[in-house]
This record gives structure tokens, C-alpha cells and sequence, in this order.
């Protein structure tokens, strides 16, 4: 390179700053830069140096996908050029998100460098006229892959397997690029809103309820290492119906935001993982008719989609605010975070 | 130190183009090079700072001047950090950089490269290849493909027409 190689190093540090989108453009200054910035070293660097950089993948009405990189009232957004029928935004991780379409095909992006790969079904996924089914996308850094799961059951009021109360978990190896079926999980997934799962401390955690006397919620965390379902505590003392309960991470802490109608909201947060004692609630003022919230952007702002508009709750003042993307308020159904990085889904 | 006394200690400090300049010692040894010179009993005379030019260590020196002025603020000095740089032009942020790696001062390396980043981002491939004396070693054919492979980043860069 035609740097003196004080300066190359001192330029490096300046090129692990740049956002990914610009790093794409530094390969095209030279072939042994090109080389560099595309390692896997490289790029898990400037992972490591960005990750901390939030930005939020929203999904319209129309099913296109869009970027926002600052959260604020009017803000524009980047229409990202990956055309399918979007529907849901299952999770993110690493700059990678796992999306799913209007046919139920599942899909993993990198909405900077436009690369998509589509996940094939499982083998033994069930007919989707006849089951439920919900996803998690994580890492597991014991085998240095990151894992799709998918639980899958089917509807009780079907005619199909009307008996079969089992709950199915099957397990995608990205990089090793196949599915495998484990162990049923034991908790019951049907009872509340069908989310996806939370990723959290290397576990994806959904709310459900567990098959013994009474039915009692609890949190379910699926250990992406292990491959089997933990137990979380519940805050005591709340509504344990989690009917109007949504499970999101908030500044690294599992939370669990309470959005009944006609009751005063509120979020519980773990401040200490796995510690019951450390349930923390907080009382907020906010929107009736909340369809759906979807994410907190950094420790204090909390989106949400309700009836009208797509709302910015700022928890620490408790001041919600209409967020006006490209001058339209209501025109997205499902969205989250995720970091720009330069992972390829294919890995490749 | 003159603690007794209650006078500040004074260092001089010689750029690479033989400028002198008198700096407190406690805004100077905010650069760990001067600090192990101070501590290694080596700053008694003049101090040569044989990498720096006098522009650019006048410019440092403000810095030191003015971020040692800011109580234990975090964000006070990130405020002033970035007032400071604001107006500098990419020449003297690379001068600067350059400076602040060889004089071994953290904070002002990071702020300085934080903002040479910020000035780069929306620039064009040409831009980045002349300011950092980068050889293009691709052939037209080459480039062009290499550019294909890359369309997503060029959304948003300015055309390669500004110095």
C-alpha cells in the first residue's frame, strides 16, 4: 500500500469508524484494500467498534422495507432495495435480520449491503393452513453460528391432528446450512400474542405459559448453546395473563411492557438477568389502542405502532411523540432495531 | 514542580521548523510523549518535537490549553473537542492526527480521527484515494466491476468534483 505504515494504521482506525455503507466504497480504492476491508477480521472489528449504532428497519403497508438511522419526529427514510411481500420483522443480530414475507418464506438480509438469502423450509415444518408458527434468530458464540428457530404447533381447532397439543422446535445452522429437529419445548406458545423471540445473553425468550396446575405465564428461554428451554421468572405480583405483554431488550435487560387497555401502562425491567428479585416497574403515561409495540432505540426511546400513527415513547419524560416518516404517520405494520454491519448472510 | 511557590512550571516546546513555544506544564503533559520526557527529567531546556510542524503544534497547544481549562467535565470536553474541530480543514485534521499519534494524546487522536471519518463518509472513491495518497491498482475494467459489485454504497456520495 502507498501508506507509510504509521499512517496505514492510523488509517485503519479511522476506516473502523466509517458506517458499512462507506466501507464499501474504500474496497473500490485499491486491490489490497479491497482485500482488507472485505476479511472476516475486518469486518468483525468494525462490528465490534459499531454495534453500539442502533437503526430502525421499519416494514410499510405497502411490504416494502425501510432504513431510519435517527429516530426524531420528521424523519426520512431509505427505501431498501430487497422486493418481496414483507411482512414480519422477526429479529436482528450482528447486522443481519431474519424477515418474513407474505408466503410464510423466511429470509435473512443485510438491509446495508443488499445481500439476502432465503431459508428453506424445514423438512418437517407443519402445513401452514393447519399450525401456528414463530421464530427467533440469534447467535450461539460456542459454535460461532448463528441459529434460526422456529416453533411450530398446531392449531387446536383444527380437523387435521386435532389431539397433537406438542409444540415442535427445529433449529436452521446458517452457516453449516441446514435444520434440526430438538426437543419439544414444554411450555404451552399458543395463549399469547404469537411474537417473535426475544435475543437476549445467548437465549431467544418468548412468553408463555406452563403446563402445570393453573397455567402459570412464564418467560421461556430457548439457550441457542444447549438447545434447550430455561425458565425465567415473571414478575410477581403483575397481571400474569401476558395477553397485552410484549417481552423487548432495553439497555441489555429483558423487559416486559404491560399495554392492557383501560389499565395503567406500565414496564417491568430485569435489571439483574435471571434474578426475580430484580423485576423493576415503572408506571408510564402513554397511548390507548396500542396495536402493537415493537422496540426500544437505545434505553429511552420505546416505538410503537397504535391505531393512527407510529408513536416515539421517551420513557425517562414520559413525553410520546407522532414520528412522521417520509410525511406518513401510519403507514407501518412491523419493525426493529439492528446494527449496519458487513456480514454476509451467505457467508460466503 | 514549583508547588511552593504557587507558579505554574513552564516548558518549552521546538517544533521541526524551529519554532519555540512556552506551554503549562499541566496542559503539556496531557501527551504522554512530554509526560515520560517531564518524568525522565529530560524537559530541563527545550523540548524538540521533531514530527510536528509549528502550524500544527500552535494548534495543539491551543487544545491542550483549552480542554486543560475544562474541569472534569465529560461532556464539557466533548463539547469543546468539538467546537475545536469544527472549523479545521481535512489537511490540518491529518496534520493533526498525525501530531496527536506521535505525541501520544488519546483524546485528541480519537476526536481528530472520529471527525476525519465523519468528513469522509460521503466522499467519492477519487477523494479518499488523493488525500490519502492511496495507488489505484485496478484496470478501468476492473474498477468498473469492483464498483458494480458495490452499487449500494454509492447512494448519497458527492460527485468527484470538490478538491
Amino acid at each position: 500500500m502507498a501508506i507509510p505504515e504509521l499512517y496505514q494504521e492510523i488509517l485503519i482506525d479511522i476506516f473502523l469508524r466509517l458506517p458499512a455503507k462507506s466501507i464499501g466504497k474504500c474496497r473500490c480504492l485499491s486491490k489490497p484494500w479491497r482485500a482488507f476491508l472485505s476479511s472476516p477480521e475486518f469486518i468483525k472489528s468494525h462490528l465490534a467498534r459499531n454495534s453500539h449504532k442502533q437503526n430502525l428497519l421499519l416494514i410499510s403497508a405497502a411490504n416494502s422495507i425501510h432504513s431510519i438511522d435517527t429516530i426524531k419526529e420528521r424523519t426520512n427514510s431509505a427505501k431498501i432495495k430487497l422486493r418481496s411481500d414483507w411482512l414480519e420483522f422477526v429479529g436482528s443480530c450482528d447486522g443481519l435480520i431474519l424477515l418474513v414475507n407474505k408466503k410464510g418464506e423466511i429470509f435473512l438480509v443485510n438491509p446495508v449491503t443488499l445481500q439476502q438469502r432465503r431459508v428453506p423450509n424445514s423438512p418437517l415444518s407443519l402445513k401452514k393452513r393447519f399450525s401456528f408458527t414463530v421464530h427467533g434468530f440469534g447467535y450461539d458464540s460456542s459454535t460461532d453460528d448463528y441459529k434460526i428457530v422456529t416453533l411450530s404447533y398446531y392449531d387446536p381447532e383444527c380437523e387435521y391432528e386435532p389431539d397433537c397439543v406438542d409444540t415442535f422446535v427445529d433449529v436452521y445452522y446458517v452457516k453449516k446450512g441446514f435444520w434440526r429437529r430438538v426437543e419439544n419445548s414444554p411450555y404451552d406458545h399458543s395463549a399469547p400474542d404469537r411474537a417473535s423471540g426475544v435475543l437476549l445473553n445467548g437465549a431467544l425468550h418468548w412468553l408463555a405459559s406452563s403446563p402445570g396446575t393453573g397455567y402459570p405465564s412464564v418467560i421461556a428461554a430457548f439457550d441457542l448453546a444447549r438447545e434447550v428451554f430455561d425458565e425465567i421468572p415473571a414478575p410477581s405480583g403483575m397481571n400474569m395473563d401476558f395477553v397485552f405483554n410484549s417481552l423487548h431488550v432495553r439497555g441489555g435487560c429483558l423487559c416486559m411492557v404491560d399495554y392492557q387497555c383501560n389499565a395503567r401502562k406500565s414496564i417491568w425491567i430485569m435489571k439483574e438477568y435471571g434474578l426475580a428479585e430484580s423485576w423493576t416497574k415503572y408506571g408510564i403515561g402513554w397511548y390507548d389502542g396500542i396495536l402493537k409495540p415493537l422496540c426500544f432505540v437505545g434505553d429511552e426511546e420505546f416505538v410503537l405502532i397504535t391505531h393512527e400513527a407510529l408513536v416515539v415513547h421517551n420513557v425517562k419524560d414520559g413525553k410520546s411523540r407522532d414520528m412522521v416518516v417520509d410525511g406518513v404517520q401510519d403507514a407501518f405494520i412491523d419493525g426493529g432495531i439492528f446494527v449496519g454491519s458487513l456480514l454476509s448472510p451467505t457467508f460466503s | 514542580m514549583a508547588a511552593e511557590t504557587g507558579t505554574p512550571t513552564t516548558l518549552t516546546l521546538k517544533s521541526n521548523d524551529d519554532e519555540l513555544f512556552s506551554v503549562a506544564e499541566s496542559a503539556a503533559i496531557l501527551s504522554v510523549t512530554i509526560r515520560n520526557m517531564v518524568e525522565d527529567g529530560c524537559a530541563g531546556g527545550v523540548i524538540p518535537l521533531d514530527n510536528v510542524d509549528g502550524k500544527t503544534l500552535a494548534s495543539v497547544i491551543t487544545y491542550m490549553n483549552g480542554i486543560s481549562a475544562i474541569p472534569a467535565d465529560e461532556e464539557k470536553k466533548k463539547s469543546y473537542r468539538d467546537k475545536f474541530l469544527s472549523d479545521k480543514d481535512f489537511e490540518t485534521l491529518a496534520d493533526m492526527v498525525l501530531a496527536a499519534n506521535y505525541l501520544n494524546m488519546s483524546c485528541l487522536m480519537d476526536a481528530v480521527s472520529a471527525k476525519i471519518a465523519q468528513v469522509m463518509e460521503k466522499k467519492s472513491v477519487g477523494w479518499v484515494r488523493r488525500k490519502f495518497g492511496i495507488e489505484n491498482d485496478y484496470t478501468p475494467e476492473e474498477e468498473a466491476a469492483v464498483k458494480e459489485e458495490h452499487k449500494w454504497t454509492f447512494e448519497g456520495v458527492e460527485t468527484d468534483d470538490d478538491n
